[in-house]
């Protein structure tokens, strides 16, 4: 039994630990994210986007498939948490073998040995008494650390750049763990305020007044600079700090930030708006004001109305839900209530201003043949502007950012430094110099070359008679 | 010209398709009537390399690659065009210079110098014509490194068409606007300017994987390059968004036109396979190892520039590091790809002269098409926070 649990144990290790498994992995990963990227994602999509682009049954099926939001999906935290696992074991692995790497010293290698390698050159003649001494002076100048071993220079530089590839994937770990606590303990909050608002958090001890916000333009143009909003931290009736924030310049205070987010005019929350009112027979009673999801009376006829909603971008989806297509004043829309004296509904509707518009709903209400006592035309609307902050908590950011930074280590180590390795033989009838690069890189041979074009002008070997051996 | 970097940008264009010429001619002339000193005195060739005539014609990568070939003598194969093209190069590449610094001023003055360091980078135009500058200027590097020309017909075609591309008045506002609030800080700089750079190096390292596979399967060169293009070209403009729509009838399309390019190319290849010559190994090797140091050194640039840099800029200015915004998870996935490259490369051996080592270099190629979805495809039919770029 117990042998029975120690081979799968191993089996586990072997199948955790192989390479093949990582490119599988990776490649799933890969492939889910492209699909990712060609369904909109809940995130960032509202529902009725969904439905007038893929149907209600369209949008039904990919919510079911979690393919709204494939990335909180359970297959594809399955996969990355096998991803994870791999990637620790495969870590792991690596780090022993570098270790082990590291521990073994440089042996010397028989001359017979040193001619099969890949950049390997041997100098014949009769060799003076101080070569090993010169030979060993010009790979120092190379930057190689040089150790003489019985008639054998050991030379090499960048060793331990093998632990680079192990400090990138650890760091990779660290990231992923700091993305996890941000996941499970963060906080994160969207508020829209107005000027004088104070934005209260759970769990603060302070909080933050609005004291104003407005935007820039470019110098002689429409274009927007920027968005700003000037913000107070009040902690114990006490004004702490004063900041204006703007897009790229958060306010950060006791780990909670914000940030400028949005900006832009409240139609939905609270648009204010002018009816002209009339009765069906065509009488006019005037014009109202007020405001969404409130109302007013009207003292003539002894009704109420009231503004349930308003739509800057009036739309409808596939199965006739109204939405607001854009936050722009395109195609602006009311829906309106009007209840009698006992608070019984007598009629609802909706209020287009667009001439177009209008007529279109009058007439399609006309053939449907609805109770309509009062015509009712949208006529002036204002709104106020808004000033949009994301508000986060952020336990993972240090730990995130420390990963970060050893992962750019790692990574620039793991690329860009090769360890290097050069063998000099050296006996009283020739020279042979050898060397070996991580990855075998044919571009080492270059330096190889140019090394050993020093070695030979050091003038060491009379008779000079060289012969390549590849 | 009210802005000179146009007038530049438009010169440009003038003289990277010159040098296109040019290398165009250094790869089909392929011969040379005095030909160089034969390779096979190898104490000559291989030990005496500092003191070899400056006239040498035909470097050592090439020579490896097996590209050079003594034929018939005409006479317009005994100018060194390789030589001239590359000089043509450093031209193309000096005007364009003037011209990105030149935009880089004008945008800053547009822009009222917000943020000290601006690159033209903030629109389709000025990212186009900052590519057009920086891929040849690293391809212009690695061709030093390498010694290998051949790939500076797809750099500097593709520099010709990036720049043709933006002077079209359709696509490209040619006057500077100022840059957009959520652009306005350092990392503009330094996140794109790394992924730039890597992009460039990816770029070099594809064009070299086009000459690898072109000499991997050299008989069906053109119906192989054709077919590719036609398979790019089918899966950005048609399977993708065709599937994206997500209606029956469509997604049904978009899977058989996926079947058809798949079989039209798997087919292809098989026919490559089993008609075309694989040349000898050894002298593949040479630019195998040119596509891995491209791709291996953009690499740090593409992940550290997107995911580290990307990560700290979008927290400072979108409030979290990762969000899963189109563009972001499009990058990931091209730096997913190249990933699996390097560790395909690292475990199934580049020197596989099997199926192995042609997988590779055809991940590569992915690599290079993931990293297009995500720089260019995604704009077009995904609504995503990057939509500037």
């Amino acid at each position: 039994m117990r042998a029975f649990l120690k081979e799968i144990a191993h089996d586990l290790y072997q199948f955790f630990t192989s390479i093949t498994l990582a490119i599988v992995l990776i490649s799933l990963i890969a492939l889910l994210a492209l699909v990712g990227t060609l369904i909109p994602q809940e995130t960032f999509t509202r529902e009725v986007d969904y439905i007038a682009r893929y149907g209600v049954e369209g949008y039904n099926t990919l919510k079911k498939l979690q393919l709204t939001n494939i990335f909180g999906s359970w297959y594809f935290l399955f996969v990355m948490a096998l991803f994870t696992l791999n990637l620790s074991a495969c870590t792991y692995k690596r780090l022993r073998a570098s270790w082990n790497y590291w521990r073994l010293p440089m042996g010397v290698i028989p001359p017979e040995g040193l001619r099969r390698f890949e950049h390997s050159r041997v100098i014949s003649g009769s060799v003076c008494s101080d070569a090993s001494r010169k030979i060993g002076e010009v790979l120092q100048r190379h930057g190689y650390r040089v150790r003489q071993e019985n008639s054998q220079i050991l030379a090499e530089k960048w060793r331990w750049e093998r632990f680079g590839i192990d400090l990138f994937h650890i760091s990779l770990l660290i990231v992923i763990f700091g993305g996890l606590v941000t996941m499970l303990a963060g906080y994160r909050t969207f508020e829209i305020a107005h000027r004088g608002d104070i934005i209260r958090l759970p769990g603060a001890d302070f909080a933050v007044r609005v004291n104003k916000f407005w935007s820039e333009n470019y110098k002689n143009s429409e274009r927007v600079m920027d968005w700003r909003t000037e913000l107070t931290v009040i902690e114990n009736d006490n004004e702490i700090v004063t900041k204006t924030i703007e897009v790229n310049a958060p306010l950060r205070y006791k780990g909670y930030n914000f940030y400028q987010s949005a900006f832009g005019t409240d139609w939905q929350g609270a648009a204010r708006v002018t009816l002209a009112l009339a009765r069906a027979d065509g009488t006019a009673l005037g014009e109202f004001v007020g405001v969404v999801n409130d109302g007013f009376e009207v003292p003539s006829e002894n009704i109420f109305v009231k503004i349930s909603a308003f739509l800057p971008d009036f739309a409808l989806t596939e199965n006739l839900i109204a939405y607001s297509r854009t936050q722009r004043l395109e195609n602006p829309a009311v829906f309106v209530e009007i209840y009698d004296a006992q608070g019984r509904r007598i009629m609802r509707t909706w209020a287009f201003s667009r001439p177009e518009m209008q007529a279109f709903w009058e007439t399609t209400m006309a053939r449907v043949g609805g109770e309509m006592p009062y015509r009712i035309k949208l006529v002036g609307m204002t709104a106020p502007e808004f000033t949009g902050l994301q508000i986060t908590k952020d336990p993972g950011r240090p730990i995130v950012y420390f990963g970060f930074l050893f992962v750019i280590v790692g990574m620039l180590v793991h690329i860009y430094f090769k360890h290097r390795q050069v063998w000099v033989h050296i006996s009283e009838s020739e020279i042979v110099i050898a060397g070996a690069v991580r990855n075998s890189l044919r571009s080492f041979a270059q330096e190889f070359r140019r090394l050993v074009d020093e070695i030979e002008q050091l003038q060491i070997v009379t008779h000079p008679e060289s012969e390549l051996v590849t | 010209m009210k802005y000179p970097s146009v007038l530049l940008f438009y010169l440009s264009t003038v003289s990277y398709f010159v040098t296109f010429v040019l290398y165009l001619l250094h790869v089909v002339l392929r011969s040379s009537d005095q030909p160089s000193p034969p390779a096979s005195l190898p104490s000559e060739g291989e030990g005496s390399r500092g003191v070899r005539g400056k006239r040498e014609r035909w470097s050592d990568g090439e020579r490896t690659l097996g590209i050079v070939a003594p034929s018939a003598s005409w006479s317009l194969s005994g100018i060194d065009w390789g030589v001239w093209a590359t000089r043509a190069l450093m031209v193309s590449l000096a005007i364009s210079t003037a011209g990105v610094i030149a935009r880089a001023i004008e945008l800053g003055n547009a822009s009222q110098w917000v943020k000290i360091v601006l690159l033209p980078l903030s629109t389709t135009y000025e990212t186009l014509t900052f590519f057009a500058w920086l891929i040849p200027l690293i391809y212009l590097v690695m061709e030093r490194t390498f010694q290998i020309k051949h790939v500076g017909v797809f750099v500097t075609g593709a520099a010709f068409v990036m720049l043709s591309v933006a002077a079209s008045p359709s696509l490209a506002p040619s006057a500077p606007t100022g840059v957009p609030a959520s652009l306005q800080s350092y990392w503009l700089t330094i996140h794109v300017l790394f992924m730039v750079i890597g992009i460039a190096f990816f770029t070099s390292g594809f064009g070299a994987t086009l000459v690898y596979l072109w000499r991997r399967y050299e008989k069906a060169l053109f119906v192989l390059f054709g077919a590719l293009l036609a398979v790019i070209a089918g899966v950005i403009f048609g399977v993708i968004p065709l599937f994206a729509t997500l209606q029956g009838e469509k997604m049904l399309a978009s899977v058989a036109l996926l079947a058809v390019l798949c079989a039209g190319f798997g087919g292809l290849l098989l026919f490559v396979h089993r008609e075309g010559q694989p040349i000898a190994w050894e002298r593949l090797e040479n630019i195998e190892e040119m596509i891995y140091r491209c791709n291996a050194f953009g690499f740090p640039f593409y992940a550290i520039g997107g995911l580290v840099f990307g990560g700290i800029w979008a927290e400072q200015a979108w409030s979290r590091y990762w969000g899963w915004d189109p563009k972001e998870t499009a990058m990931l996935v091209a730096a997913l790809v190249y990933a699996v490259y390097l560790h395909a490369r690292l475990t199934w051996g580049a020197r596989d002269p099997g199926w192995r080592g042609g997988l590779v270099a055809w991940l590569s190629v992915l690599g290079y098409l993931a990293v297009l979805y995500a720089w260019i495809g995604i704009n077009y039919f995904v609504a995503s926070l990057h939509s500037f770029v």
